[in-house]
């Protein structure tokens, strides 16, 4: 229940710090991430507020149904579910593979950008990342003591 | 139904192969095509940025500033523009300042919503100003938001007629793009033959009723014949620092 908090919180801030910063570390997708081990077991569950958080993430922020969606379905198959343990390193990797999707998917339907100002953008996303990370694994740390993280 | 889970494993990668193109197809769809947002969303993002909007802190705007842009300042280059362009001056429109309270980072930043909509009386394809210039133009309105597509945009979608005031020389041509390595708006289908010199002011011209005339966009910085070598392709810089908008004005109505 708390990290469903958590995660409501990481939505709002997602919103709001994008009127600030220009580098996006993507608060709700790195939420969902840390919250993984929590449903350890309960694969079920853990999709049905994966697709709920990202359609509503979709319905809010990002005016293309299902981009959010479909990006972090596509981490979660090929990436989290072949990691019960989720720590800094692995966070922040699969920060960088969902920036790289998200461009790829956009690119290949010919909205490019250039890709060093993009690699810019997520380089410069990382420290943030990284705080969010540390902070995201404290707050559950203390929450959850027993549950089986690597931090 | 069991058949089709054992085809389906069977086939893994077809599978996953049409899935992709079909949402590709989706994805460019939405892009490039979508014009209104589906009720569902414009009711999400009303409640979420109706919530969004009570922390976001509003900006105070320089009414006077902008409104200048139009009118004390614009004035007298207007007059000779309307001499110049043989217009009649029955333009008609207001202002409506809005916060900026979210920013779209799917579309890397090019994509703004604002905290007024419908309600105050906007619509679609009005134009986004600052007192430096135009800012972009407006694609989906909610009851409450509206959202603003930039000029930085890489769509193409952004077709606003302007004109290069060259000297004592009128030149027409359309905004078609952004460079974003180069930081300048690029205007194209303007006449091979003109003479443009570096430092034209560039306006909006209001041709085609849509938009009204004499906005500033920016100054040509650059110029260069296109690959067909018919007509000249214009970069324009603006004075809008597009990354760091707090506020912007939408221009209501236009020709009466």
């Amino acid at each position: 229940m708390i990290a469903v908090g958590i995660l409501i919180l990481s939505f709002f801030l997602d919103g709001i710090s994008s009127n600030y910063l220009m580098w996006m570390p993507s608060f709700t997708f790195l939420t969902l991430l840390f919250i993984y081990p929590l449903f350890y077991k309960k694969e079920g569950k853990y999709l049905t507020i994966l697709v709920i958080t990202s359609l509503f993430y979709d319905l809010a922020y990002t005016n293309i149904l299902l981009w959010s969606t479909v990006l972090y379905l596509a981490v979660y198959f090929f990436f989290l579910r072949y990691r019960k343990k989720i720590g800094l390193l692995e966070g922040m990797l699969a920060f960088i593979v969902i920036s790289f999707l998200g461009y790829s998917l956009l690119r290949s339907i010919g909205y490019s950008k250039d890709i060093f100002l993009f690699l810019q953008t997520v380089i410069t996303a990382l420290p943030l990342v990284f705080l969010y990370e540390m902070l995201l694994s404290f707050l559950l740390f203390r929450i959850h003591p027993k549950r089986k993280m690597n931090y | 139904m069991r058949k089709v889970k054992i085809w389906i494993h069977k086939n893994q990668i077809a599978v996953f192969l049409l899935v992709l193109f079909i949402f590709l197809f989706y994805l460019s769809f939405t892009v490039y095509k979508k014009e209104s947002l589906w009720p569902i969303e414009r009711f999400c993002k009303d409640v979420v940025l109706s919530i969004q909007n009570i922390v976001t802190p509003k900006y105070q705007v320089n009414y006077q500033s902008v409104i200048d842009t139009f009118t004390k300042d614009k004035e007298e280059e207007l007059q000779s523009l309307r001499k110049l362009l043989d217009l009649t001056n029955n333009s008609s429109f207001s202002l409506e300042h809005a916060s900026i309270i979210n920013r779209n980072a799917s579309y890397y930043f090019d994509e703004i919503t604002i905290n007024k909509g419908k309600e105050q009386g906007i619509d679609v394809d009005m134009l986004a100003i600052t007192e430096e210039g135009l800012v972009g133009k407006v694609k989906y309105v909610t009851k409450n938001t509206a959202v603003i597509k930039l000029l930085t945009a890489q769509d193409n979608s952004f077709k606003v007629s302007v004109s290069i005031m060259s000297g004592n020389n009128i030149y027409h041509g359309i905004i078609t793009g952004y460079n974003e390595k180069e930081e300048c708006i690029l205007v194209t289908s303007v006449r091979g033959q003109s003479e443009i010199e570096v430092g034209s002011q560039v306006i909006t011209n209001g041709l085609g009723n849509l938009y009204p005339k004499g906005i500033e966009v920016g100054k040509v910085s650059s110029i260069e014949m296109d690959s067909v070598g018919v007509n000249k392709i214009l970069k324009i810089e603006s004075k809008v620092d597009f990354k760091n908008l707090k506020y912007v004005s939408i221009i209501k109505g236009v020709k009466e």
